[in-house]
């Protein structure tokens, strides 16, 4: 790789992300591009950002959950699932309600239809003796 | 003949319970975590987490690998929290509903004053940080995933977390050192 390896200084700013505080040169898609091929630099790079306290625990500290979270979310999730079974239910019976609907009257129709034999005329029922 | 309501295979709502349990228990935190992290606002970070176990209960059944499980649920509740934040981008935050900070109210004033501070401050710095670096610093440094798990969660590449990890790093550490 022809680009040359970032200075201390350099890394530096490309960590803190503040170009205006830049040195000389510096560019910061170069060392982008170079970090991400150069596994010394990035290395360097890791030890830079590896003293900056202990983030994780200040993390788990801010973002705590509350401390009945996973009862109330296991209630709301329930009521929710079941809610959706309920709405389930009533398509369904809105559904057989259709189906009903059609069988009284549009088949009844289809079936009259039927019987007129696609000639408009009556057709007579066969007899049965 | 069969009637149609037999024959269906039954719905995931009609899951088991216990199942449904061990998920919340299990998952819960993890993915509150990441919600409020991403949205800022508990109330909000709440109702996330409840449509990602919804979302993730009804599409459990299609997952294949439940090893994978953690990762699942965790990129659900991103692309939920960020969907959430897209359509909140035009409503005006109220200053006094910013996020709350618990605090410690047996300790002494003194401590619980720079507690507060610290914490204050680290809140901000951690508003300051666009979502996605919120998110991979949330997944990495309290979720404990691999660079390359963050990557497959959020759907980045691994240079990007990589990069998004440290200066996120940087900022948060900022904030700290300040009152050491």
């Amino acid at each position: 790789m022809s680009f040359r390896h970032p200075s201390h200084a350099e890394l530096e700013t490309w960590l803190n992300g503040n170009d205006a505080l830049a040195p000389r040169r510096y560019d910061a898609d170069a060392v982008d591009r170079h970090l991400r091929t150069c596994e010394r630099c990035a290395a360097a790079i890791e030890r830079l950002a590896s003293d900056d306290g202990d983030i994780g625990s200040q993390l788990s500290l801010v973002l705590a959950p509350p401390p009945d979270l996973n009862d109330r979310l296991e209630q709301r999730v329930a009521d929710t699932l079941n809610s959706r079974q309920v709405l389930g239910v009533v398509a369904d019976l809105f559904g057989a309600g259709l189906e009903t609907s059609r069988m009284l009257f549009i088949d009844e129709g289809a079936n009259q239809a039927d019987t007129l034999g696609g000639t408009g005329q009556a057709i007579e029922p066969e007899d049965e003796s | 003949m069969e009637s149609p309501s037999t024959a269906r295979p039954a719905p995931p709502e009609e899951g088991d319970p216990e199942e449904l349990r061990n998920l919340v228990t299990e998952h819960g935190d993890a993915i509150y975590r990441l919600a409020f992290s991403i949205v800022r606002d508990k109330s909000l970070a709440e109702d996330i987490s409840q449509d990602s176990l919804v979302k993730a209960w009804l599409a459990l059944p299609t997952l294949q690998d439940r090893t994978s499980l953690r990762g699942w649920l965790l990129r659900i509740t991103h692309n939920t929290a960020i969907s959430a934040v897209r359509a909140r981008r035009a409503v005006v935050v109220d200053p006094h509903e910013m996020p709350e900070v618990s605090t410690d109210p047996g300790r002494s004033v003194e401590a619980h004053v720079q507690n507060a501070a610290v914490v204050d401050d680290f809140v901000l710095a951690l508003d300051e940080l666009d979502e996605l670096s919120r998110s991979i610093v949330v997944l990495r440094e309290v979720e404990d995933l691999s660079y390359d798990e963050i990557a497959a969660v959020l759907d980045v590449p691994l240079p990007t977390v990589k990069t998004r990890l440290l200066r996120a790093r940087r900022r948060l550490g900022a904030a700290l050192r300040e009152w050491e």
